[in-house]
């Protein structure tokens, strides 16, 4: 079939025939169509709801920002272990104290040695039998 | 938009049914998709935000503009969540329509069912060759495609399409 030429095949314009005259049967009048109310365009809705997204992220991001130049004064627990084990050797030193070192500065090696605690009797605990002091809970060179 | 009555609404007007049916191919059938594609490419047009430059025929220059809104269309399907739910149902024919014989029902639903299943490059070259009665040139034109690839879709639908039809014991 050559581009000018009509469809060849006999059998499929019949069947497509069948189609066009039921669809024909059931098409709305031109008049409905074009007097039917749009649908609200997605777009109108999303404008507003992206915009306030992003603006909540952008508050969300300038709280994480200013979280973060707090964070050496909210240093967590093993940091701060880390720095009262480490403290009263300089402490009982005659140099003179320094000042608390940021948080930052801890590297991963720097961490407080936490192997005592699986020293810890715990089968005592679960027994109801445990210890009367939590001593061994205290690294040894600064327990009493 | 214009004033009603107007030559291109005329026009327009005339060739609604073919348009309509231009339009549920472009919407995999769906009817209520279809209504809201041809109303949108009938405003497009009739409030000017689509010219016909003359370059191609009325028909084939305004079944490219119902194509176009109608991947538009479904570019925003994820969300239909928005569509209104106060819709007036479209199922009703209109009052001019006579019951048709039930075999032709079943032939239009078996070759629908067919058409649907073919990709949808083919399935357009054969609603606008064998449905609408358009050359293979005319409705490469209205895919945006060349007219090699027009005919290749053209061919592989046709085979797949008859076979198709076989396999649901649809005959001329």
């Amino acid at each position: 079939m050559s581009e000018d030429e009509k469809p060849d095949d006999a059998r499929l314009r019949a069947a497509m025939q069948a189609l066009r005259e039921d669809d024909t049967r059931k098409a709305p009048t031109f008049e409905a169509v074009r007097a039917k109310p749009s649908r609200p365009r997605a777009l109108r809705a999303i404008y507003p709801v992206a915009g306030a997204v992003a603006m909540a992220a952008g508050v969300f991001a300038l709280y994480l920002q200013s979280q973060r130049a707090d964070a050496p004064s909210m240093a967590s627990a093993p940091v701060a272990a880390a720095s009262a084990t480490s403290m009263p050797a300089v402490a009982t030193s005659a140099a003179p104290a320094e000042p608390a070192a940021p948080v930052a500065r801890f590297s991963r090696d720097d961490v407080a040695p936490l192997d005592f605690l699986l020293e810890a009797p715990s089968h005592a605990f679960a027994a109801g039998a445990g210890p009367a002091s939590l001593d061994f809970l205290v690294p040894p060179e600064t327990s009493r | 938009m214009r004033e009603p009555g107007s030559p291109l609404e005329q026009e327009l007007a005339a060739m609604h049914a073919a348009s309509f049916g231009w339009a549920l191919a472009c919407c995999r059938r769906d009817r209520e998709e279809a209504e809201d594609v041809l109303q949108q490419a009938y405003v497009k047009v009739l409030s000017g935000r689509a010219k016909h430059d003359g370059r191609s025929s009325l028909k084939t220059w305004f079944f490219g503009v119902v194509r176009f809104t109608a991947l538009e269309h479904r570019r925003w399907s994820a969300l239909r969540f928005l569509r209104r739910k106060d819709a007036p149902e479209t199922d009703e024919l209109p009052a001019s329509s006579r019951p048709d014989p039930a075999v032709a029902r079943e032939t239009a639903a078996a070759v629908s069912e067919a058409l649907a299943e073919l990709p949808e490059r083919q399935r357009e070259v054969l609603h606008l060759t064998f449905y609408e009665g358009l050359t293979i040139a005319e409705a490469a034109q209205i895919m945006a495609v060349s007219l090699g690839t027009a005919r290749q879709h053209y061919e592989r639908g046709k085979a797949s399409m008859l076979a198709l039809l076989d396999r649901r014991g649809v005959r001329g």
